[in-house]
């Protein structure tokens, strides 16, 4: 049951992430990743991790692809339009082969292996809100600011490069 | 009810992280000075950001032999290491602040934003700082995050230009799938070892029951996703347009700034978990195993040979360096082959030779730049004569940069031959040898340009005058590139203490 559910929300997952990169309309691509998010999340319930499965439905599936759409909206939906330009043929096996390379390496190893080789058993209380709370603002509390440096520096890039619009050489 | 159990680390720890906080309360101080002066007086974020600058540098130069301390929860570690590499960014974003200061690409008249760059840049050193000091992946992952970020809005600064717009969004691109590949390695690390931390992975590994082929996908994978932050081939797609496109002073910082960090990083993670040390029985094996040193000793081939090719032919002069950037890469990668200590204490040293000659390369440029508004090899025709000073600078750097005697490139070129002769890999270095007489080529067309080549008749022969706080950058620079080609012996000492105090620390 276990082994089902993985691959189902695996296949989901990259379902979600193809559809989303080779949509031509954004909103429709948002949808999708939503998509993506969720299957994410069932892949986290799947690995002893609920609370995280959770937060990333509530969080990522549900504000923040709330504020993505706002903003797709904001900017009039861009629909790419023009020519469709495929990629040529011959480079598909360029971008094809390495991860199905990796992909096939490391799934025969595993099933011939099992998969003890890649993993370790879990600690006890894995994963519980109260081992995350623990962790987050108790050991890890210096990443966790770090975190915040980094959305802080991308918000104000976000700004310096976007913010009101002068003479922009393409327009 | 249970209740939390939550150890908050010590803060008496951030006693021996003073310059990084020292650089993040700088970077929030500027920012708040911009926004009081709503831009206009650009001069108040940069004076804050020189002052939060020099402060650091100065604790970072007291805190210069720390003994080895594992700080703020176990996620960083001060050390020599970090100690040499703090300093050498602070170093590094000391000069591109004052720098920018002086180049027309930032401070022009029509430029915005002026303020923030200072700020960016000041976080930028620290986020650099902590990449040099992780212990922990997470640490590592978020460092290397938080540098790409910066650079991100950094190569886009000019956000009217479209080179620069091209090459914000390329290196977006590129970083966001190195990323993804390198989390997949670390991944597959942490599943197969349970740790976050260095050593427990380490110990982890030579615990045994580890899969040799797991462990060779992980590392190629987390080396792929590092050398997209080294721009070593064939991760360096992004480099050539990114330093073209960005503004010349943000070029300077990424091609020596986020590679030495990169450098950092990967001679701590991989030396950590993978290098024969004190507990040596397991690990020499597994290097074997994963056959490390060849793995590494192809792609420093490739990556100097691929770099020094391509150089040639470029006619534009901030194209060139980028290419040549890739190819120092190459050498410095000799040093990594065997991951023994000799290698990495020439690696540390031709950093900071490297960060000398290249910093000084491009500071060139942007102060050509700000005249003739172009970077292409004609318009350097005469400048030998227009600017003879910074001319003459500028053939200091590139001979340097080429590994003539006389200067710092060669003393550091000669230990990195060391390195690999030492274990018997002569097929390395006699191709970084050919390599190093290619390069010659390369850069002295720039020098011919500047002193030999005949200017076209009516061409424009009235003398620059450079700002005089470009003079003295320069010198800076110069100096030392020559100087530290004569009297090594300090700067060397210092490397490998830096080194020893990592290997013996664990």
């Amino acid at each position: 049951m276990e082994t089902f559910l993985f691959w189902f929300c695996g296949a989901a997952m990259v379902l979600g992430g193809l559809m989303t990169v080779v949509q031509r309309s954004a909103v429709v691509s948002a949808v999708w990743l939503i998509f993506a998010f969720v299957a994410a999340a069932g892949i986290f319930a799947l690995l002893h991790a609920p609370f995280v499965a959770i937060l990333q439905v509530l969080v990522y599936a549900g504000a923040i692809m709330v504020l993505f759409l706002f903003v797709i909206m904001m900017l009039q939906g861009p629909v790419l339009e023009g020519e469709r330009r495929r990629m040529k043929p011959a480079l598909w096996p360029a971008v094809a082969i390495p991860p199905l390379a990796v992909l096939v390496l490391v799934g025969t190893r595993i099933a011939d292996h099992g998969t003890a080789a890649f993993t370790t058993p879990l600690p006890a209380g894995f994963g519980s809100p109260t081992h995350v709370a623990e962790l987050l603002l108790g050991r890890y509390l210096l990443a966790f600011e770090l975190i915040s440096i980094a959305l802080l520096v991308a918000i104000i890039g976000a700004l310096a490069i976007g913010k009101e619009e002068r003479k922009l050489p393409w327009k | 009810m249970e209740l939390l159990n939550i150890n908050i680390p010590d803060w008496a720890d951030l006693a021996w992280w003073l310059p990084e906080a020292i650089l993040c309360g700088t970077f929030l101080v500027a920012l708040l000075a911009d926004l009081v002066v709503r831009g206009r007086r650009p001069w108040l974020p940069f004076a804050v950001s020189v002052a939060g600058l020099v402060t650091a540098g100065a604790y970072a130069v007291a805190a210069l032999d720390p003994g080895t301390r594992t700080i703020l929860g176990d996620l960083v570690v001060v050390d020599g290491l970090a100690a040499y590499f703090r300093l050498l960014f602070i170093f590094v974003g000391l000069v591109t602040v004052l720098f920018a200061w002086t180049a027309e690409e930032i401070m022009g008249r029509t430029r915005e934003n002026k303020g923030e760059f200072f700020a960016l840049t000041v976080l930028m050193t620290a986020a650099m700082c902590v990449m040099a000091e992780a212990k922990d992946l997470l640490m590592l992952y978020l460092s290397m995050e938080a540098v790409g970020i910066v650079s991100y809005v950094m190569a886009g600064y000019m956000r009217t230009s479209l080179r620069s717009t091209e090459a914000s969004l390329k290196y977006v691109i590129f970083g966001a799938v190195s990323s993804a590949i390198m989390l997949y390695g670390l991944s597959l690390l942490y599943g197969m070892t349970g740790s976050m931390q260095f050593d427990g992975i380490r110990a982890g590994l030579m615990g045994g029951q580890v899969d040799d082929f797991g462990l060779l996908v992980a590392v190629i994978l987390v080396i792929a996703g590092m050398s997209y932050k080294i721009a070593a081939v064939p991760f360096h797609y992004w480099a050539p347009d990114v330093y073209e496109g960005a503004p010349t002073p943000v070029s300077a910082l990424f091609s020596v700034g986020p590679k030495a960090a990169g450098f950092a990083l990967m001679i701590r993670f991989f030396y950590t978990t993978l290098a024969a040390g004190p507990d040596a029985a397991g690990s020499a094996g597994l290097v074997q195993q994963i056959n490390w040193p060849l793995l590494i000793a192809v792609m420093s081939a490739v990556t100097m040979t691929y770099g020094n090719l391509v150089a040639l032919r470029q006619l534009n002069v901030k194209r060139m360096l980028a290419y040549s950037s890739i190819a120092h890469v190459g050498y410095l990668l000799m040093g990594f082959v065997l991951l023994t200590e000799t290698g990495l204490q020439a690696i540390l040293f031709y950093l900071l030779v490297y960060a000398l000659m290249n910093l000084g390369a491009f500071l060139f440029v942007v102060a050509i730049n700000n005249h003739l508004r172009s970077e292409h090899l004609d318009d350097y025709v005469g400048l030998g004569f227009r600017a003879p000073w910074a001319g003459v600078m500028m053939v200091v750097f590139l001979a340097s940069l080429t590994g003539v005697p006389p200067f710092a490139g060669f003393v550091g070129k000669w230990y990195l031959f060391i390195a690999v002769m030492d274990k018997q890999w002569f097929w390395l270095a006699i191709i970084a040898a050919l390599n190093s007489v290619v390069s010659l080529y390369y850069y002295f067309r720039v020098v011919k340009a500047m002193f030999l080549t005949r200017p076209a008749e009516g061409a424009n022969l009235s003398p620059l005058k450079l700002h005089w706080l470009q003079y003295v950058l320069l010198a800076v620079l110069a100096i030392p590139t020559l100087g530290l080609g004569l009297f090594f012996g300090q700067f060397t000492g210092l490397a490998d203490r830096a080194i020893l105090m990592m290997t013996t620390g664990f």
